[in-house]
């Protein structure tokens, strides 16, 4: 090989686990490798690496690059011509050792034949799959032609490279050659999972232990161990992604196209009905789980929509979910949930969904740039995504095929985008076309033939970002999840012990008082509670004042801007369309006023809960306890936050409640207006009467819509105050009982042993906080949430499969 | 603790009736054609009614009905009847307007007729703003979701502009609406109506013979897309059937058990028998064959285009085979001939 034909490190950066594609041709053809570089060179984004044997360089050594090059490689692409065939040091040197990389298992070989040569006469070529299969010569059609498939040959390298990745690690991990400059640290997938539940366990079995029980009762025992087992059972199931968005956002598409093959089609029955969880398996296949729990194997071919019919039909039960299975490695450990479409989210909000979106770890929703974030979407997602904390939420804007050039989709994007930040100010955002990508991934004519290669590079970022930032890190989700499950825990044993140390500590009549407190609705404790709720529900009939100065400007904009110019419509669209309109217009408002008070309420909830922990309820005690708490407050830790307790109905509850009640109370608003618009007559032809009829009704409706504001948020604050009632009345009696518990330890023996015991739970409960923080710290080097992952989170890595 | 959260959320909202109506028009004209027909329309509903506009007499009495009687018609309800609105029975009112939101028609004025009947009935006039009345014994005897169906049905009538041709049916046949017209000859109020008195009488003449015949025909088909309505306003098709069961069974409540699929089954017995022909004189199919029509419609394709949330169906029928299906089951005559009647 002459010089100039010495290889050349494209891109340097190498860490082991990053699929290495090697490229190898001849330097005569030089303009054909630039433009298979060119295509290639967009799997960067898929995290692959490609080395091409073209250093210009030099150096003694080149060789010996080359040859840990090829050690290194999981894909070698040949550029196949007349000068390849016959250049001495290819196969002299070269292809000999990529055959018996290929033959170790290692190695997947791909040869282009690029120009016309009789690659038949070689023996070793002939036993490999060549590209194109025809052996038609790449460089022999039109430009557009060879640009496309040179595009869809670097889908199938991307695909080939990363199952020789996932092969490898499944197997034994191969040691890093001593040659690699830079030192990568590995963990073994689960090996996390393995420490957290080791932490558990030695925590679960300092507290699970007869002088505990004697301490705090069987019962406080009992929740304790059911608190544990449901984040231990969280930790056992599999990572789950849900897939969801409203109808005709082609999200089975998109799963399809991230699958890389057709696993859930359009013509698997009642696909839009049913959930299909999706799993790996060896081979494909798809079990229909029936309502009564009945399972029933289906061959491939059922799966087609009348054959599914024809064997379903003497079952006589209805599926409720099917479970695929498709041979895809990035598959391994995971469920990837497709939910049925969720028609108008907001007013149907699918029970079945909700659970499955309670389940899940993390969120892929579905947008289309025809109809980007409707209100309906904004009001799901503030209600059943955002109350949720996802540590990963992805949006994915679907159908970019449908909008007509790049220009268009970037703007779409960046209006997405702004109105996206507002709520999830983390969460990635990509623009696909998962159409494209699955005719691209199936050698298929694809969508848009001008576009394809900006498409397929689109989808390419948004794999590489699923892959990296939420596949890799999944245990590490999992964990953290767990983790703060656990600290609830350790707060509730906490605080149980703070009450029982308070109750042996205090003395006899002190203790005597504060149970009283607690038993007689009279007293200063129960009094606090109640001017409590008092405020809260004050406090929230503010934010109705404001709010209803919110819509009070709204209705003026309403009546001058909509109404300035109904007189130009035709009567008939007036009445067909206006009054869904206007309820439209107002049932968006008062959403809005509505997530915008939405937080503060939740706030004015966590003050509003009294710190029952310790304290006999008199009133001096409150004011220390409350002093104490205020300081406590200011510096942030893991005991700062007791209280309410409940995080899940903080979380969860109080959205739905708010939810429920704008659904009924912005109904009947709709409904009295409609009133205005029903009086039918000759009149009703002229568009100009109809809207002097608007204006003159104007000032009742915005009475109505002032006094239904006003019933919506004392709707709010009435049934917020009973809610925070039942809860500081739950906490009241574990209380009670801690208290009582010691007041029955009578003799000083018994006290002094109950106390030992006592003493050992604020260490025990700082050693498995300190060893949950450090397990955290050492799974997340940079934040989880960090908008460039990537880049300096590389040194240390996590393999991709289990 | 301060009161004041943030800005005007409200702002931002934006208030564009144009850009509005144009979304509104898009989504409408997937589901209808020129000249107002319905994607979801029964084939012979659309042909039968062209046909009849055909004949000279038919179309003078519908356009004379709608330009005169229609206005008169909604006083004489105004008199007689209970207007629905939103602060009277709010809920049969957004039932109303839910239907009217769905099909893209005006919010219907209902009205409840003080009737123990099983009946319902809507006419003429255009889409804009539609007058349907239901009987007080429906309401009586349906829940919420049957009565969606009832009044998606009577909403059907008007998107499909059957109005004026259903009136004239309805006038012959529905006792509810006999009873209104007749009512408005009697008062004399009606003075058009009574310059054209004579070319009433003739109509009647012609219409009680081999006219009422065609308009029947017409009518059964017609009654077909309606159901149809109802099941896309309603969405559930078990409230769907329920609602056909309970007028089969005159709402009694001890009947409400009724099995369906046994229902069906005997009318397979009298299929054979000529005593089927009396159907011919009915504005209605049959209700077995309404439900019949009902459930393979809830397994179209049009209908998932108009509820895809709801599809459950794993057989999905498109326009043609659906028709072609329907028409056996509603045929009178027997196979082959699926409009049964007149058509030759």
């Amino acid at each position: 090989m002459p010089p100039e034909e010495r290889p050349h490190k494209v891109n340097a950066s190498a860490t082991m686990e990053r699929p290495v594609v090697f490229l190898s041709y001849s330097h005569r053809d030089e303009q054909e490798k630039e433009e298979l570089v060119a295509q290639l060179k967009v799997l960067h984004h898929d995290g692959i690496e490609l080395w091409v044997d073209d250093d210009i360089h030099g150096g003694a050594d080149w060789e010996q690059a080359i040859s840990e090059h090829i050690e290194r490689a999981n894909v070698a692409v040949l550029l196949i011509s007349a000068s390849f065939l016959t250049s001495e040091f290819i196969c002299s040197s070269e292809v000999p050792k990529l055959l018996q990389r290929r033959d170790s298992g290692a190695l997947t070989i791909f040869p282009i034949v690029g120009k016309d040569c009789a690659w038949q006469s070689v023996p070793w070529l002939r036993s490999i799959n060549l590209r194109p299969k025809s052996g038609h010569p790449v460089w022999a059609g039109d430009q557009d032609a060879t640009r496309q498939y040179l595009a869809e040959i670097a889908g199938e390298i991307a695909k080939a490279a990363h199952a020789s990745v996932a092969d490898r690690t499944a197997g034994t991990r191969q040691r890093q050659k001593a040659s690699d400059q830079r030192p990568t640290v590995y963990y073994e997938p689960g090996l996390y999972r393995k420490q957290f539940l080791e932490i558990l366990r030695g925590f679960s079995d300092s507290i699970q232990t007869e002088s505990m029980e004697g301490l705090f009762g069987r019962e406080a025992l009992r929740h304790w161990r059911q608190h544990e087992e449901s984040i231990r059972e969280h930790l056992e199931t599999e990572f789950s992604l849900a897939v969801i968005g409203p109808f005709k956002r082609g999200k089975s598409t998109l799963i399809n196209a991230l699958l890389g093959e057709e696993v859930v089609t359009s013509d698997i029955g009642p696909e839009t009905v049913t959930i299909n969880e999706i799993r790996y398996g060896e081979t494909r296949g798809v079990t229909a789980c029936l309502s009564d729990g009945g399972r029933l194997d289906l061959l491939p071919e059922q799966i087609k929509r009348e054959e599914l019919t024809r064997v379903l039909e003497p079952v006589l039960q209805r599926v409720s979910r099917l479970d695929v299975r498709a041979p895809v490695q990035w598959l391994q450990g995971l469920c990837l949930v497709d939910t049925p479409g969720t028609g108008d989210l907001v007013q149907r909000f699918d029970r079945t969904v909700q659970e499955y979106l309670a389940r899940a770890d993390a969120v892929l929703f579905v947008l289309s740039p025809l109809d980007p974030f409707s209100e309906a979407e904004r009001s799901f997602l503030h209600l059943a995504v955002l109350p949720q904390d996802f540590a990963k939420v992805i949006f994915v804007v679907n159908m970019l095929d449908k909008v007509r050039g790049d220009t268009d989709a970037a703007h779409v994007l960046e209006h997405l985008r702004q109105k996206i930040e507002q709520m999830f100010p983390d969460a990635a955002l990509f623009d696909v076309s998962a159409l494209d990508e699955l005719a691209r991934l199936r050698g298929e004519e694809r969508v848009l033939p001008e576009r394809s290669q900006s498409l397929s590079a689109k989808f390419g970022v948004f794999r590489a970002h699923l892959q990296e930032s939420v596949l890799q890190n999944r245990d590490l989700i999992q964990i953290d999840r767990a983790a703060a499950e656990l600290k609830r825990l350790l707060e509730t044993v906490e605080s149980q012990a703070e009450q029982v140390r308070w109750a042996m500590e205090a003395g006899e009549n002190k203790l005597r008082a504060a149970i009283e407190a607690r038993q007689d609705t009279s007293s200063a404790l129960h009094l606090r509670m109640k001017q409590n709720a008092e405020a809260l529900t004050r406090k929230i009939m503010r934010l109705g004042d404001e709010a209803r100065g919110w819509l009070d400007a709204f209705l003026d904009r309403l009546e001058k801007v909509a109404a300035l110019d109904l007189a130009s419509y035709p009567a008939e669209d007036l009445h067909r369309h206006f009054p869904f309109f206007l309820a439209d217009a107002l049932r968006k408002a008062i959403y809005r006023c509505l997530e915008a008070h939405r937080p503060v309420i939740l706030e004015e909830i966590r003050s509003a809960a009294l710190p029952l922990a310790a304290g006999n309820g008199d009133t001096a005690d409150w004011k220390d306890i409350l002093a104490a708490r205020e300081a406590e407050s200011v510096v942030p830790g893991p005991a700062a936050e007791t209280a309410l307790g409940d995080a899940v109905w903080e979380r969860l509850e109080v959205a739905k409640l708010i939810f429920e009640l704008a659904q009924t109370e912005v109904f009947a608003v709709v409904a009295a207006l409609m009133q205005h618009f029903s009086q039918p007559g000759r009149d009703r032809q002229k568009s100009f009467l109809y809207q002097q009829q608007f204006l003159g009704s104007f000032p009742e409706l915005r009475r109505s819509v002032l006094k239904q504001a006003e019933d919506l948020y004392s709707g709010i604050a009435s049934r917020v105050a009973g809610e925070l009632s039942r809860q500081q009345q739950h906490n009241l009696e574990v209380s009670l009982s801690a208290l009582r518990r010691g007041q029955e330890m009578t003799s000083d023996r018994e006290r002094e042993r109950q106390h030992l015991i006592l003493n050992r739970i604020p260490s025990l409960i700082a050693e498995t906080t300190q060893a949950v923080l450090s397990l955290q710290q050492r799974l997340c080097p940079a934040p989880l949430e960090s908008k460039d992952d990537g880049s300096d989170r590389l040194a240390v890595r996590y393999s991709a499969s289990s | 603790m301060s009161d004041v959260v943030s800005d005007n959320p409200t702002t931002t909202i934006p208030l564009n009736f144009g850009a509005f109506l144009e979304e509104r028009r898009s989504e409408l004209a997937e589901h209808t054609a020129a000249g107002g027909i319905t994607d979801y329309a029964f084939g012979f509903d659309h042909s039968l009614r062209k046909r009849i506009a055909s004949v000279a007499p038919a179309r003078y009495l519908v356009s004379m009905l709608s330009a005169t009687a229609g206005p008169i018609l909604r006083h004489l309800h105004r008199l007689e009847m209970v207007a629905v609105g939103p602060r009277q029975f709010p809920e049969i009112h957004s039932s109303g307007a839910a239907c009217a939101r769905r099909l893209g028609i005006g919010i219907p004025q209902i009205f409840i007729a003080p009737a123990k009947d099983l009946a319902a009935y809507t006419f003429a006039t255009d889409d804009t703003a539609p007058t349907l009345v239901l009987s007080g014994g429906l309401i009586e005897v349906l829940e919420p979701a049957q009565l969606q169906f009832v009044i998606g049905h009577e909403c059907g009538h008007i998107h499909n502009l059957h109005g004026a041709y259903n009136t004239a049916v309805q006038n012959l046949t529905n006792p509810l609406a006999k009873l209104i017209f007749d009512k408005m000859v009697g008062l004399g109020v009606a003075m058009e109506l009574v310059k054209s008195v004579s070319h009433t009488r003739m109509l009647a003449t012609a219409i009680t013979g081999a006219l009422k015949m065609f308009f029947l025909h017409w009518s059964r088909a017609a009654e077909v897309t309606c159901d149809r309505a109802g099941l896309i306003c309603c969405g559930d098709l078990e409230s769907a059937q329920r609602t056909l069961a309970t007028i089969a069974t005159g709402g009694v409540t001890a009947l409400r058990g009724l099995n369906i699929d046994e229902y069906l089954r005997q009318l397979e017995q009298t299929r054979k028998s000529p005593v089927k022909l009396l159907e011919l004189f009915e504005s209605h199919p049959l209700i077995p064959k309404r439900i019949e029509a009902l459930r393979l419609f809830a397994e179209s394709e049009v209908f998932c285009a108009w509820r895809p949330e709801l599809r459950r169906a794993p057989r999905v029928l498109d326009k043609g085979q659906l028709d072609a299906m329907c028409g056996r089951a509603i045929g009178i005559l027997g196979p082959g001939n699926a409009a049964g009647g007149t058509a030759a």
